[in-house]
């Protein structure tokens, strides 16, 4: 392979050089280079070594379909493996390194190991490395992996910044060549909101391989000019449709690589586009298909159209001499663009005839032309040396010397695009190749991909002008664009199956090192469908999905069983139609974006004020306060202590309010609650619970009637957006007579809890006007204030005097530093998350981790509340005999008996003496410290519930091995009587 | 009276930045939200708010659902079949409404501070915003006036185009912040200058 860039022609720009290092060695290319052509343009031969058996592997394509030229790009953690040089645009200061080499691709130690090929076909590794024991495939994995595979993934942290984006258009167009911009041109035209796509930097698909001064070129330059005239149209370059979807939408990638984006001015490297179309074009054309030959994987043996690629894209001449080999005609393109550029050339076609007058062609350009003539073998090692080729009519085998062998084994049309919505390839004996089946209304392929390759652009014009109709755009499309001859006269034939006896091994995939002996032995051993030749030889597997391999590979299978093709089918190609990275699926959702937060309206104060903060389901909490100590552990405590012993206050905004209005009200909440809520006065509140229609415990809060026909419902903050949800569909699919209308005003207040002893003084100091007193406003009471939008209700969640005090959200920090500043004569301070949630446990309120919606009302000790007299939801579903059973795990507190040891949620429960082993009896849901008994206690569920209180238990945690003991004992640690409640 | 807190106080960036060409193509901020009403009609409602809203509101509520109506300087949007949201600059608009409407035909609530209201201007605001909401906005789908309910990072909110690239985002409060910080991010791109409107 003796390669040269010709001094002028190609669509490079000369003018621009462009420096890229090559494993340390600083090289040039040009702008309009690949990263393949270049390193082809300097002499690169070996672009890395194969995945198995590390046989040195060159470029083989031009396009998306390249096996082998798989390289990784970039340096840090912007290394990026498994890149294809043949779609990689050539940019300033690009860093690559070839892959699956050691110690270099150049010399590979490891090609030793294609000595062990007879040992190592297809299923080696699941029959050998399975045993001797259970699990030995985990043993022998890390060594396999290390031999054989691709890149490397990098571990450390990418600094660039990936981005999705949502667009929408009438035609979306998929592919830019000559039928994809016939039919952008035919819709745009028609006045159609038009989106072409290109993978390809450059526009013109197969055009780009036609020579620069040729009437296609012209006529592409023609088509660019007037799509990019139109203002209808977007023209996306060096973007790919990853996978199509339902309802006419479409997963896009763009890159942004070759203009080395800046994340920190917000640039992204790759952007994942969802597309929403009302029409669509498929204009994906065809991919050239190898020839079966042996060692038909050697560096220099090329797809025909490749090379005329590189001829007339960038200016390459990849040989002296040439030995091209087809069985059909487009190859011939190829051949007569090299002899005409000074190759010598051989013609190998495998048919007796090609069309008409092309012999007559190749004649006049020096070209020793062979028919009836099919390969047999390539020779050479990290190049190529000859070419061996059998003469079909004779017999004879012939030895040509060639340093370029380029081969066309037929066109298969590029289908997996059309394949992703359920549209079945469908075979066509004619074309030698399948095709996609009946589309769904509003979409439409045109060109190649439907197997027309000869008339693409009067194809495109006419699939882009009734992709335009569909979408609803009437304008005229005028002529279509017509080449003088349609291209050149392609035939997309398939070589016959058998391969010519010969040496070497035959590849039919070139990049999971697949050969005829493999699709022979999976025969023979029964994995004959072509889903379980997949899965048995990792043909069509890898980064290129089989573009080159798959019908070729279905097609030898076909033939080992003896049936046709079109029965064989098609492997189930599915998304993405090429490799995209993680970081573009990801986008901008990553590190502080991963998910939203939800901020109370008093978190900047917290922020402000020393709160450490932590997250609660989408919350964002003061957890605890640094007044109160360093660290959790200790902090919480002496929160705890200030709300038993003095005042309090904490921010409760994130507990769910509805607003719940309406004639019907009353009855709606007595439907809901199992306790009665009609009778409730208004000024007064009650706690309630809600069971799903299973008579589970969906949520439980406090309800206060504000109002006639106005009710103020809090629920718990985790099951808020649950509750009002259920609300809701109660009020539009159960019950839509009911005159009640539910509002979500969770945002809409702030809330703050104002709990301890010295409660009712702190809050006369910060609302002076306001009458506190016990007979004015008495536990469960509620006060809304004059000529201020205030809410006071008189609960408490921590068992001591307490009130919830609600405010307009914008309001909500004045009134909590209000509070704090006039009531600071009494020690007030704000306490956290941990401290509330160890106060309730004191008391024995519930919370999530025992509203789990696994748990009925008497489970949790709350069953006397459930009304006799009225209905509700799960009333008749609580009496199923599994609900009522007794031996239920129930509520329980628990207190430590041992003083040194440590009680953990989630520890499993057992009875004294009994093996701890399986599930247990219950398990504990809530731990605290208890600042009033000086010991750590804690809530659980138990098997058989309280009425084994006072006995002795062993709470495990097989995690750690740990068993602790404990007493089982009223889940009430603190005024049973409620005392603190009423002063 | 208490002094009003922005959610967006703490997130808002002290001043503009470049884009990635170095132009600053759109300008981002809060704008005063004034206040916001939510009207639910009741089953067999609607005829008697229908009659009733012309002499409360200085005009019809909007019939449909995605075109905002604006009476008497009120903007109204119809967000579900039986629910509008009513923005406005006029203090006393709740207490004349529950005054106005029969209490058997319609409740009214009141969400001032349960929103804030996060607008983008500029020639870029289009694109910003095909990176963060999953509609149309090209000015043939999305005109002057429309609206949409539609989440931004998977949190709900209303987007309402007031003026030709100008939208605003009226989001939930709570998760106000969070949104903006989204949205600053993907603006960094475009560049942007800060947007300063007083009520």
């Amino acid at each position: 392979m003796s390669i040269t860039r010709r001094p002028a022609g190609g669509r490079i720009d000369r003018a621009r050089p462009l420096s890229f290092v090559l494993e340390g060695r600083r090289l040039t290319g040009y702008a309009g280079d690949t990263l393949a052509a270049a390193l082809l343009a300097n002499g690169v031969r070996v672009a890395g070594r194969s995945f198995k058996y590390h046989r040195p592997r060159g470029i083989v394509a031009a396009g998306v379909e390249e096996p082998n030229a798989l390289v990784t790009i970039g340096v840090g953690g912007r290394r990026t493996p498994n890149v294809s040089a043949t779609t990689t645009e050539l940019y300033e200061g690009l860093v690559c390194e070839r892959q699956n080499g050691w110690p270099s691709v150049d010399l590979d130690l490891m090609s030793m190991t294609s000595w062990l090929a007879p040992f190592v076909s297809a299923g080696f590794y699941y029959k050998t490395f399975m045993g001797p024991r259970r699990g030995s495939w985990m043993f022998y994995e890390r060594f396999i992996r290390r031999a054989a595979g691709l890149g490397r993934a990098e571990h450390r942290p990418d600094p660039d910044r990936y981005d999705t984006r949502h667009a929408f258009t009438d035609v979306l167009v998929i592919g830019a060549g000559p039928a994809g911009l016939a039919a952008a041109l035919a819709a745009g035209r028609a006045g159609a909101r038009v989106t072409l796509i290109e993978q390809d930097f450059e526009l013109g698909g197969s055009l780009l391989a036609t020579p620069v001064a040729g009437a296609e070129e012209a006529l592409r330059r023609a088509a660019i000019a007037e799509i990019e005239s139109l203002p209808r149209i977007v023209v996306l370059r060096r973007t790919t449709a990853l996978g199509l979807y339902d309802g006419l939408s479409a997963a896009l990638v763009e890159r942004h690589d070759h203009a080395s984006p800046d994340p920190a001015r917000g640039a992204a490297r790759e952007v994942v586009v969802t597309a929403r179309a009302r029409a669509i074009v498929h204009a994906t054309g065809s991919i050239e298909r190898p020839l079966l030959f042996g060692d038909n994987d050697r560096p220099g043996v090329m797809l025909a159209g490749a090379i005329r690629s590189y001829l007339h894209r960038h200016g390459l001449l990849l040989g002296k001499r040439a030995v091209i080999a087809t069985n059909n005609d487009s190859a011939w393109a190829s051949a007569m663009d090299l002899a005409a550029a000074g190759v010598a050339v051989t013609l190998l076609d495998e048919r007796a005839a090609a069309a008409p007058g092309l012999a007559e062609a190749a004649g006049r350009a020096g070209i020793d032309l062979r028919s009836s003539c099919r390969l047999v073998a390539a020779d050479g090692g990290r190049r190529l040396r000859a070419a061996e080729w059998i003469d079909q009519l004779s017999g004879t085998i012939t030895r040509t010397r060639c340093d370029l062998l380029g081969m066309s084994g037929g066109w298969s049309p590029t289908l997996h695009l059309t394949s992703h919505t359920g549209v079945r390839p469908v075979y066509d004996a004619r074309l030698g190749s399948f095709v996609p089946g009946r589309f769904a209304p509003g979409t439409y392929g045109a060109g190649s991909v439907m197997g027309r390759h000869d008339s693409a652009w009067a194809d495109g014009h006419a699939a882009g002008a009734a992709a335009a109709r569909h979408a609803g755009a009437s304008g005229a499309v005028g002529e279509a664009l017509r080449p003088p001859t349609e291209s050149w006269p392609s035939g997309s034939a398939l070589s016959p199956p058998d391969r010519v006896p010969g040496r070497g091994k035959t590849f039919v995939d070139f990049q999971n090192d697949v050969t005829t002996d493999d699709l022979a032995l999976a025969h023979e051993e029964g994995y004959e469908s072509v889903e379980h030749l997949k899965r048995f030889t990792t043909l069509g597997m890898g980064t290129d999905q089989g573009k080159t391999s798959n019908v070729n590979g279905a097609r030898l299978m076909a033939s080992l069983r003896g049936i046709e093709l079109q029965a064989s089918g098609t492997t189930t190609y599915r998304p993405p139609y090429t490799p995209v990275s993680i970081g573009a699926l990801a986008g901008r959702s990553v590190g502080s974006h991963f998910r939203p937060v939800r901020r109370t309206p008093l978190h900047d104060w917290h922020v402000a004020n020393g709160a450490v903060m932590i997250e609660a389901g989408l919350w964002l909490r003061p957890w605890y306060y640094r007044w109160a100590g360093p660290d959790p552990a200790s902090a919480y405590v002496d929160e705890m202590k200030l709300v038993r012993e003095r005042v309090g206050i904490s921010d409760v905004s994130s507990l769910g309010k509805i607003d719940v209005q309406g004639p019907d009200a009353a009855e709606f909440l007595d439907r809901v609650y199992v306790n009665n809520f009609a009778k409730l006065a208004v000024g007064k509140a009650r706690y309630g619970v809600m069971l799903n229609d299973d008579a589970t415990v969906l949520d439980d809060g406090t309800t206060a009637r504000v109002g006639e026909q106005r009710y103020f419902m809090t629920t718990t903050t985790a099951q808020a957006g649950e509750v009002m949800s259920w609300l809701e569909f109660l009020l539009q699919a159960v019950w839509p007579e009911l005159k009640v209308q539910v509002v979500s005003v969770t945002d809409a207040w702030a809330g703050m809890s104002v709990a301890g002893p010295k409660a009712r003084e702190a809050l006369a100091l910060a609302l002076p006007d306001v009458d506190l007193s016990d007979a004015a406003l008495p536990h469960m009471g509620v006060r809304e204030l004059d000529g201020m939008p205030v809410r006071i209700l008189r609960l408490s969640f921590s068992g001591e005097l307490a009130y919830e005090i609600y405010v307009p959200a914008d309001k909500g920090a004045a009134m909590w530093t209000r509070i704090l500043e006039r009531a600071s004569p009494l020690g007030i301070r704000p306490y956290g998350l941990e401290a509330l949630a160890s106060l309730r446990i004191e008391k024995g309120h519930v919370a999530g981790l025992e509203l789990d919606h696994r748990n009925t009302l008497d489970d949790l000790g709350l069953g006397k509340m459930a009304s006799r007299t009225k209905a509700y939801i799960g009333r008749e579903l609580r009496q199923r005999a599994d609900l009522t059973d007794p031996e239920r795990w129930s509520l329980v507190g628990l207190e430590c008996l041992e003083p040194d040891a440590t009680l953990r949620g989630g520890a499993i429960l057992f009875a004294h003496g009994e093996a701890i082993a399986g599930h247990g009896r219950g398990y504990i849901t809530s731990v605290t410290w208890s600042t009033v008994l000086g010991k750590l206690i804690a809530l659980g569920l138990y098997r058989g519930g309280l009425r084994h209180q006072g006995e002795e238990i062993v709470c495990a945690y097989p995690l750690l091995g740990e068993t602790v003991r404990a007493r089982i004992v009223s889940p009430v640690f603190v005024d049973a009587a409620g005392e603190r409640l009423h002063v | 009276m208490f002094e009003a807190h922005s959610a967006l106080a703490a997130v808002l960036p002290s001043s503009g930045r470049d884009g990635a060409d170095g132009r600053r193509c759109l300008s981002l901020g809060e704008a005063p939200l004034g206040s916001l009403l939510q009207i639910g009609v009741y089953p067999g409602g609607a005829a008697l708010v229908a009659a009733a809203a012309p002499a409360l509101l200085g005009g019809a509520l909007a019939e449909s659902t995605v075109v905002a109506g604006s009476p008497a300087g009120h903007l109204t949007f119809r967000i579900a079949a039986d629910q509008y949201w009513i923005r406005s600059r006029s203090v006393d608009l709740a207490a004349r409404l529950r005054a106005g409407l029969p209490d058997y035909a319609a409740s009214v609530t009141v969400l001032d501070g349960a929103r804030s209201c996060i607008v983008i201007d500029g020639p870029a605001t289009r694109s910003l915003l095909g990176r963060l909401v999953a509609i149309d906005v090209d000015p043939s789908v999305f005109g002057v006036g429309h609206f949409a309910q539609v989440p931004i990072h998977h949190v709900g909110g209303l987007l309402y185009r007031a003026g030709p690239q100008r939208y605003e985002f009226i989001a939930l409060r709570t998760f106000a912040a969070s949104t903006f910080e989204v949205i600053e991010d993907a603006a960094r791109f475009y560049g942007y200058e800060l947007l300063q409107e007083q009520s």
